[in-house]
């Protein structure tokens, strides 16, 4: 729709789109001296920088005089004047409001279709800290904020290469947030960016808030609790995998960026991982390993081990185990799935809790869980162990922590009907899972039963940075040598 | 198929086969009575009277105890009696964690394996189980004494058995092992026996000597040295103390600790008759001298090493002596040491084996090598 050229009629239709909208502010002055152009500045509240509107645009405006403004075209006359960086002219009523709507201040000139637009966006944001959700103690501390721009300005930072992309799109109907897909052009896989911006132009939703809707609509798997899509809340991670041919999806308002294709021993390492010394890191890796493996197999485990193969255990622990569950109301499997569930609610319930209350929550759970509930023979004092072991080891792959509970239960399950078989049963189904899930058609367990010493470098083992020479293949195929000499 | 119908088809295949299976083999670990020991007498002309020690737990407020329950009964078959002592029980009887089973001499007499058949066939019972015999009149009066060290006496013969190796005065016999013992050739083989002592007032559990199985049926006893002696040529000496009285001509008692040895019997045909060298290699500690002469210089050692050579020697042919003449059995591994190197001529002399073994020719050679002498290099000295 186009704007008219009388006045007016522009301020009528502006006020009936946003009726009584208060946020919705209009200045009107007089151009030119005598001349007296009527012009109207139209901004919303609290988007845009008051000063630098008065000072960019009201001011050099108001200083024009008669003879600037005679007998010219004065939009160009006008966009010339104003001492701002982005001024775009459009004539367009509806790209006007989405102007607007972005914090931007729109002039209209009585007389003249085409108006300006110029970007004064201020809006209030959480300043750079440190993220919440990956804690590290070595590297940087600099995460991402809501601000598009800002967490572009961040990767850009890190990367000051001319072929680091960056694509922009608007994707929500209602929401049009900016999204931003990010790749280094010279590695990243050209078959991988098209298939991605195919599956974002494919996205008909009606809002994003979040990177987590776009994670949901364009991945592989939706059905699996494992993602195919990672996220993380840092810039040096998005930076890292982006140099390994990696893609970055940024999304406006959300401090999370999704990188893919995301692969079954990301979820294993943290970033400090490479900047730690090499041995540390390769510690802490298997460590996250077995803590994956701990915290989904222990309470099958001892499942299987209490109530089908009793011979399996020494006499003195069968003793001190069947001392323990003497007079014991529930079955053993009812027990650990009761300790489960309540060691969730705790996890749940203690991110919910609002921070004065959270200290006596916590004593007040440890108590009546571990002490009390034992006491009055409620639970046996092995499955309190079980359910804080299993719980706590989960901890260890914070990334893998929704996978986790879904693997545990089902592996529980198995094991509870059909003991170690079930447990053996429900290993081998979940390995044949993993191995067939694809991620952007990257296989998932990539890397993982590979052994070829140069694709174990960077698995169970980091090897050191002097020996990675090539980057991951499948990924950055087209660039697979990291050093020049 | 749709996408639909194959998820319904696999969700119905999984609930139907959980409920199908119903779990068999499930078994609440608080309900299993778990059997530790089992005690074997005869009632009777045909009857098997089966006393077992049960572990029965308690648990109260954080302290747990463990209680022997000793449960009888009898039945005509071994595994008739056990069943029927669920009725006394109440709970199911859970033997993956029995460890010994000690048979009455009554049962020895006649036949050791016809009792041993259900321990052998049964899924749940270990083969790993030690056997003892008993030297009280029954089995089952082993189970009244009090264990000391442990709250359950089989855990404390478990034990015992174990640590045989330090101590080699009786064998540590296995059931898969005795039951592969009686099942070949010449069908003899040795057990560990058990009786009753009393010490400082109350009675307890000693297990001592060797009971000598032939053909299935108890032959007789053989006393603590003449086991360990035993041991020393069966090459299952792994450890123990060998005191030497009156060493070299002394009034002194002197320990000597076996650490190592090799025994290696050596059959050759001399005229065409095969006779029979033991060589026996064996290194010890001087552990403890009980006076004070140099048993340790060079000169001391040759000294007291000669004589243990001579007493070990005898103690060996004592032994090999009373083999050949009073049980008349060849439980030492002869038989076995020449079908082994000498094949032919055991298939020659198989069948009169038994004879041959009573008169067959022996030479033992032993020699003893001190190694050390613990910490100290002289023995205490006291002064004038």
């Amino acid at each position: 729709m186009n704007v008219s050229k009388d006045l007016v009629e522009n301020i009528a239709l502006l006020k009936k789109k946003f009726k009584s909208d208060q946020s919705l502010l209009f200045r009107e002055f007089s151009i030119g001296g005598t001349n007296n152009v009527e012009c109207l500045a139209v901004f919303i509240d609290g988007m845009v920088d008051v000063a630098r509107i008065n000072t960019e645009i009201i001011s050099p405006l108001l200083e024009l005089k008669k003879e600037d403004t005679e007998d010219i075209y004065l939009p160009a006359v006008l966009k010339d004047k104003i001492a701002s960086a982005q001024v775009e002219k459009t004539a367009d009523f509806t790209k006007l409001i989405n102007y607007l709507l972005n914090g931007y201040t729109t002039i209209f000139i009585d007389g003249y279709e085409d108006a300006l637009a110029i970007n004064t966006q201020s809006i209030n944001r959480r300043r750079i800290s440190e993220p919440v959700s990956e804690k590290v103690v070595r590297g940087p501390r600099d995460g991402f904020n809501e601000s598009l721009p800002n967490n572009i300005t961040l990767i850009r930072a890190r990367i000051k290469s001319e072929n680091l992309k960056f694509h922009f799109r608007e994707i929500g109907r209602e929401t049009k947030t900016k999204v931003c897909l990010c790749y280094m052009e010279n590695i990243a896989d050209d078959g991988i960016v098209k298939e991605v911006e195919k599956r974002l132009d494919a996205i008909d939703i009606d809002g994003i808030l979040d990177s987590g809707y776009i994670q949901e609509l364009i991945s592989d798997e939706g059905y699996s609790p494992f993602r195919t899509i990672g996220h993380t809340e840092r810039p040096d991670v998005v930076a890292g995998k982006l140099l390994e041919g990696r893609i970055a999806i940024l999304c406006d308002e959300s401090p999370f960026a999704l990188t893919l294709p995301f692969l079954f021993l990301e979820y294993f390492s943290a970033n400090e991982n490479y900047y730690n010394h090499f041995y540390y890191a390769t510690f802490n890796r298997m460590l996250s390993l077995i803590g994956f493996i701990l915290s989904t197999s222990v309470p099958a485990i001892y499942t299987a081990l209490i109530t089908f193969h009793q011979e399996m255990l020494p006499t003195p622990l069968i003793l001190s185990i069947s001392a323990a569950r003497q007079g014991m109301p529930l079955p053993t499997i009812a027990e650990i799935i009761l300790i489960l569930f309540v060691f969730e609610v705790l996890r749940e319930a203690s991110i919910r809790i609002p921070e004065v209350v959270g200290q006596t929550i916590s004593i007040v759970g440890a108590l009546i869980i571990g002490e009390a509930a034992v006491e009055a023979k409620l639970i046996s004092a092995p499955i309190v162990i079980i359910g804080a072991l299993s719980g706590i080891t989960s901890y260890l792959v914070p990334k893998m922590e929704q996978a986790g509970i879904i693997v545990r239960l089902v592996i529980l399950l198995a094991s509870a009907f059909l003991g170690l078989y079930g447990y053996a049963f429900c290993g081998i189904v979940l390995f044949i899972y993993l191995t067939s899930m694809r991620s952007f058609g990257v296989p998932y367990m990539l890397f993982d039963s590979s052994l070829s010493a140069e694709d174990q470098k960077d698995v169970i083992f980091r090897a050191p940075w002097w020996a990675m020479n090539k980057r991951p293949r499948l990924l950055a195929s087209k660039n697979i040598v990291r050093k020049k000499s | 198929m749709k996408k639909s119908r194959q998820v319904s088809l696999i969700a119905l295949m999984i609930i139907c086969t959980c409920f199908l299976t119903g779990c068999w083999n499930y078994r609440e670990i608080e309900q299993l009575a778990i059997v530790s020991g089992v005690a074997i007498d005869k009632n009777g002309e045909d009857k098997v009277l089966v006393t077992i020690e049960t572990v029965s737990v308690q648990q109260d407020q954080k302290q747990s105890t463990l209680k022997p329950v000793y449960i009888q009964s009898v039945g005509i078959t071994f595994f008739g009696a056990i069943r029927s002592m669920i009725a006394v029980e109440g709970k199911r009887l859970y033997w993956s964690h029995a460890k010994v089973a000690i048979i009455s001499e009554e049962i020895a007499k006649e036949g050791i394996s016809s009792v041993l058949d259900f321990i052998s066939r049964d899924a749940e019972v270990r083969e790993d189980m030690w056997v003892l015999l008993s030297r009280e009149k029954s089995a089952r009066e082993i189970f009244n004494s009090k264990p000391e060290f442990e709250s359950i006496l089989s855990f404390q013969i478990d034990n015992t058995m174990r640590a045989q190796e330090s101590v080699s005065r009786y064998p540590a016999v296995e059931l898969y092992e005795f039951l592969d013992n009686i099942g070949s050739k010449e069908a003899s083989t040795t057990i560990p026996t058990i009786k009753l002592i009393e010490n400082r007032g109350k009675t307890e559990v000693y297990i001592t000597g060797a009971a000598i199985i032939k053909k299935n049926k108890l032959l007789g006893y053989l006393g603590e040295t003449d086991t360990r002696s035993m041991l020393w040529v069966q090459n299952k000496l792994k450890g123990g103390i060998y005191p030497i009285k009156d060493a070299a001509d002394t009034q002194i008692n002197v320990a000597l600790e076996i650490f190592k040895n090799k025994t290696r019997i050596k059959p050759e045909l001399r005229d065409g008759v095969p006779i029979i060298k033991i060589n026996i290699l064996t290194d010890v500690n001087i552990g403890e001298i009980m006076g004070y002469e140099d048993f340790i210089s060079e000169k001391g050692r040759s000294l007291l090493e000669k004589d243990a050579e001579a007493q070990i020697k005898k103690d060996i042919e004592d032994l090999i002596e009373k083999a050949q003449k009073e049980y008349k059995t060849d439980f030492l591994g002869f038989g076995e040491s020449i079908k082994r190197s000498m094949p032919n001529v055991w298939r020659s002399i198989e069948k009169e084996w038994n004879e041959i073994f009573m008169d067959i020719e022996t030479s033992v050679e032993v020699d003893i090598s001190i190694k050390g002498s613990a910490i100290k290099s002289k023995p205490i000295k006291v002064g004038d």
